[in-house]
C-alpha cells in the first residue's frame, strides 16, 4: 500500500494563502470523500498534490519519490478536474473525440473499450465541441477520462456537478463496481455530500485552508452527536465539550457535539441523536467564515 | 432485505442485522449464500469496504462462513445463534425503552403486563 | 511505451495537424487564383510564385498562432492529464521542427517542378526567422493571462506580418545590409535568428517551468 503524502504544504498566491501548512496523507486502496467550501482549497491542494500546480512550499510524495516532474510517479495519477471552457480568442475548442484522444495517447492504461461504454451510457456526442456541452455532459466527460484512464489513484473534483440525480446515481454505481473490481483509491470532491457519504471510506475536510479532518468516516461519525433539549440541560451536558452550531427554540437549544472519542454519554436530561456528515459538515463550518 | 439503511446506527451493523434478520425468517436458510461484499456494496451503495465489514462481523459470529472461491455461505445453526444472541440483548434493546417511555407517559406495569397478555401473536 | 515516447508522438502529430491545416489554406488559395485568372490565359509564372510565397506566410503564421494559443489551452490539457513540464517544452520545439520543415520540404518540391528556383532564398529566410517567431508567439501566449487580450491581439496581428515579412528576408535586406555582400548578411541573419532562437527559448523554458494547470 503506497501512500501519496503532502508536508507542509503552503499556497500563497501573492499575498493570499490559500493552504496554510497542510499535511495529508492518502492511503492508497481507498475511497476518499473531500469536502470543503468553495474557496477553501480543494482544489488548489489537489492540483498540488498531482504536481499540476507547484507549493509555494512544501513537498509532495508518492511512495517516497516525489511528484513533481516525475514519470512514475505521474503515471498512477488522474487528477480530472472540470474541463476548462476554452475560449481565448475563440479559437475553435476542441470535439469530445479529440479530448479524449489526448486522454488516450498521455494516460498510460488509457482503456478505451470503457471509455466507449461510458461515452454510450451517459449518452455524449463525441463529435460536439466542448464549448457546446452542456453543464452534465461535461461533468460526464470529466467522470469518463478519470475512470477510463484507471489510474491507480483516481481523483475527481466535483464530477457529479450538473448530474441530474439518474446521472449521480449511475456515476455512484460506477465507482463502486470498479472500485470492488480494482481496488484502484478514489479521491472524490464533492458539494452533494449526503448522497455519496455511504461510499466514502475516508473523509477529508479542509476549511480556509487548513486540513481540519482526515478519518475513517464511520469513525468519525460515531463521535458526532446532535444533543437537545431545554437550554441549561443542553449547555451542562455539552460542558468541555467541542460544540458547534447552536441552535435555539424558545427553551429549546440543540447543539452538534465532536466528542474526542466515541461513546460519549451526556446523561438523562437530554436528546442525543446521530448527526449525518452533511450536517455535521455544515455544523462545523457555519460558524467559521462570515457570510457574504 | 430492506431497501433503504437508516442514519442510527453505523452501516456495517445494520448490514450484518439485515442478514440476521433473514435467517431469522427463514428467508435465508442454512447453507443458502449469502449476497457478497460486492453485490451488497452495488445494491444499498455503500463502500465495498463497509460491506465487508458487515459480512466479517457475521463471520466472528460464527452465523456466516466463506467458502473459497465460491461466496458466503449461511451456518449450520446460525439461526439458534442469532436467536440466543438476541435474547441476551432483548432488555437493553427493546424493553428499557419501553418502560421509559411507559413510565414518561403515565401507564403502569399492570397496564403494561395487560397490554403484553392481549398481545396475540 | 515511456512517457518522453508518447508525448513526442502526440507533439509530431499536431505538427502534422497544423501543417495539414496550412495546405487546406493554401489548396483554396490555388483554387481562387486558378479561378479568377481563368478569363486569362492562365499565368501559371505568377500562380506558382503567389502560391508558394503565401504558402510560406501561411505556415509560419498558423504555427506561430498555434503556438500562442497552445500555452493556455492544449498544453494545459495535455498538463493536466500527466505530461510533464519537459514533455511539453521538448514537444512544442518538436511540433514546430516537424511543422515547417516538412512544410519546407514540400514547398521545395512545389519549387522544383514549378522552376520558380529564386523562391529557394526566400523559403530558407522565412522558415530560419520562423523558428524564433515561434518561440516569441509561444512565449506570449504564456503571458497572456498577465497582459490582457487585447494587447496581446494586437501583439499577435503586428508581430505575424512583420515576422513574416522580416522573414522573408527582402526587408532585411534592402533597409539594413543595401551594400553588403549577400553572403554575409545572410549569415548574419542566420546567426541573428538562432541566437535570438535559443535566447526565447530559454525564456520559454523558464516561464513552462512554473506553468500551472488553471
Amino acid at each position: 500500500m503506497a501512500t501519496l503524502s503532502g508536508k507542509n504544504i503552503v499556497k500563497k498566491y501573492g499575498k493570499d494563502t490559500v493552504l496554510k501548512n497542510v499535511d495529508i496523507d492518502i492511503e492508497t486502496g481507498k475511497i476518499y470523500g473531500l469536502i470543503g467550501r468553495n474557496g477553501a482549497g480543494k482544489t488548489t491542494l489537489l492540483s498540488i498534490l498531482t504536481a499540476q500546480n507547484p507549493a509555494t512550499e512544501g513537498t509532495v510524495t508518492l511512495d517516497g519519490q516525489p511528484v513533481w516532474e516525475n514519470e512514475e510517479a505521474l503515471s498512477h495519477i488522474c487528477y480530472s478536474r472540470e474541463i476548462p471552457q476554452l475560449t481565448l480568442f475563440g479559437p475553435n475548442t476542441l470535439k469530445v473525440k479529440q479530448y479524449l484522444n489526448i486522454a488516450k495517447a498521455f494516460y498510460k492504461n488509457w482503456d478505451q473499450e470503457y471509455a466507449d461504454e461510458l461515452t454510450k451510457l451517459f449518452n455524449i456526442n463525441i463529435k460536439k465541441r466542448i464549448n457546446k456541452l452542456s453543464k452534465g455532459m461535461l461533468s460526464a466527460v470529466t467522470i469518463i477520462v478519470a475512470m477510463a484512464s484507471k489510474a491507480d489513484i483516481t481523483i475527481l473534483d466535483e464530477p457529479v456537478a450538473g448530474l441530474d440525480v439518474v446521472a449521480r446515481e449511475q456515476f455512484y454505481k460506477l465507482v463502486i463496481d470498479e472500485y470492488a473490481a480494482t481496488g484502484r483509491t478514489f479521491i472524490i470532491s464533492t458539494h452533494i455530500i449526503e448522497e455519496a457519504a455511504n461510499l466514502f471510506e475516508k473523509v477529508i475536510m479542509i476549511d480556509d485552508g487548513q486540513l481540519v479532518l482526515e478519518e475513517n468516516t464511520e469513525h468519525l461519525l460515531s463521535r458526532a452527536y446532535r444533543v437537545s433539549g431545554e437550554a441549561e440541560a443542553v449547555n451542562s451536558a455539552v460542558d468541555g465539550f467541542k460544540v458547534y452550531n447552536p441552535e435555539s427554540l424558545g427553551n429549546h437549544k440543540a447543539v452538534t457535539v465532536l466528542s474526542n472519542e466515541p461513546g460519549a454519554k451526556f446523561g438523562e436530561n437530554v436528546q442525543v441523536e446521530p448527526v449525518q456528515l452533511q450536517n455535521l459538515f455544515y455544523a462545523m463550518c457555519v460558524d467559521g467564515r462570515k457570510e457574504a | 432485505m430492506l431497501d433503504n439503511l437508516g442514519e442510527d446506527k453505523s452501516i456495517y451493523i445494520q448490514i450484518s442485522e439485515m442478514i440476521e434478520d433473514e435467517i431469522l425468517r427463514d428467508i435465508l436458510k442454512e447453507e443458502d449464500r449469502v449476497p457478497s461484499t460486492t453485490e451488497l456494496a452495488k445494491f444499498y451503495k455503500i463502500n465495498p469496504a463497509t460491506a465487508a465489514k458487515g459480512i466479517n462481523l457475521l463471520v466472528d459470529k460464527d452465523i456466516i462462513y466463506k467458502k473459497r472461491g465460491i461466496g458466503m455461505f449461511v451456518q449450520k445453526g446460525a439461526k439458534e445463534t442469532i436467536r440466543k444472541a438476541r435474547r441476551d440483548s432483548f432488555y437493553n434493546s427493546y424493553v428499557k425503552s419501553i418502560i421509559s417511555e411507559a413510565k414518561l407517559i403515565g401507564i403502569s406495569k399492570e397496564d403494561l403486563k395487560k397490554m403484553i397478555d392481549k398481545d396475540n401473536v | 511505451m515511456s512517457l518522453a515516447r508518447r508525448s513526442d508522438k502526440y507533439y509530431v502529430k499536431t505538427g502534422l495537424y497544423t501543417l495539414g491545416y496550412a495546405l487546406l489554406l493554401e489548396c483554396l488559395l490555388i483554387a481562387e487564383l486558378i479561378f479568377f485568372d481563368y478569363g486569362n490565359d492562365l499565368r501559371m509564372d505568377y500562380i506558382a510564385r503567389s502560391g508558394i510565397s503565401f504558402f510560406f506566410m501561411i505556415l509560419i503564421l498558423f504555427n506561430a498562432m498555434y503556438s500562442l494559443y497552445a500555452a493556455n489551452w492544449t498544453d494545459s490539457i495535455v498538463l493536466s492529464m500527466g505530461a510533464r513540464r519537459k514533455d511539453i517544452f521538448r514537444g512544442q520545439i518538436l511540433k514546430t521542427t516537424v511543422c515547417l520543415v516538412l512544410g519546407a520540404a514540400l514547398a521545395l518540391i512545389a519549387i522544383y517542378f514549378t522552376k520558380q528556383f529564386e523562391l529557394i532564398g526566400l523559403l530558407i529566410t522565412s522558415i530560419i526567422g520562423a523558428f524564433p517567431l515561434t518561440a516569441l508567439f509561444y512565449g506570449i501566449g504564456h503571458k497572456i493571462r498577465k497582459w490582457g487580450r487585447v494587447a496581446v491581439m494586437i501583439i499577435a496581428i503586428i508581430g505575424g506580418i512583420c515576422g513574416a515579412a522580416v522573414s522573408a528576408g527582402s526587408i532585411l535586406r534592402q533597409v539594413f545590409f543595401p551594400a553588403f555582400n549577400l553572403q554575409i548578411s545572410f549569415a548574419i541573419y542566420a546567426l541573428v535568428c538562432v541566437v535570438a532562437f535559443i535566447l526565447l527559448e530559454m525564456w520559454v523554458y523558464k516561464l513552462s517551468s512554473k506553468s500551472m494547470v488553471r
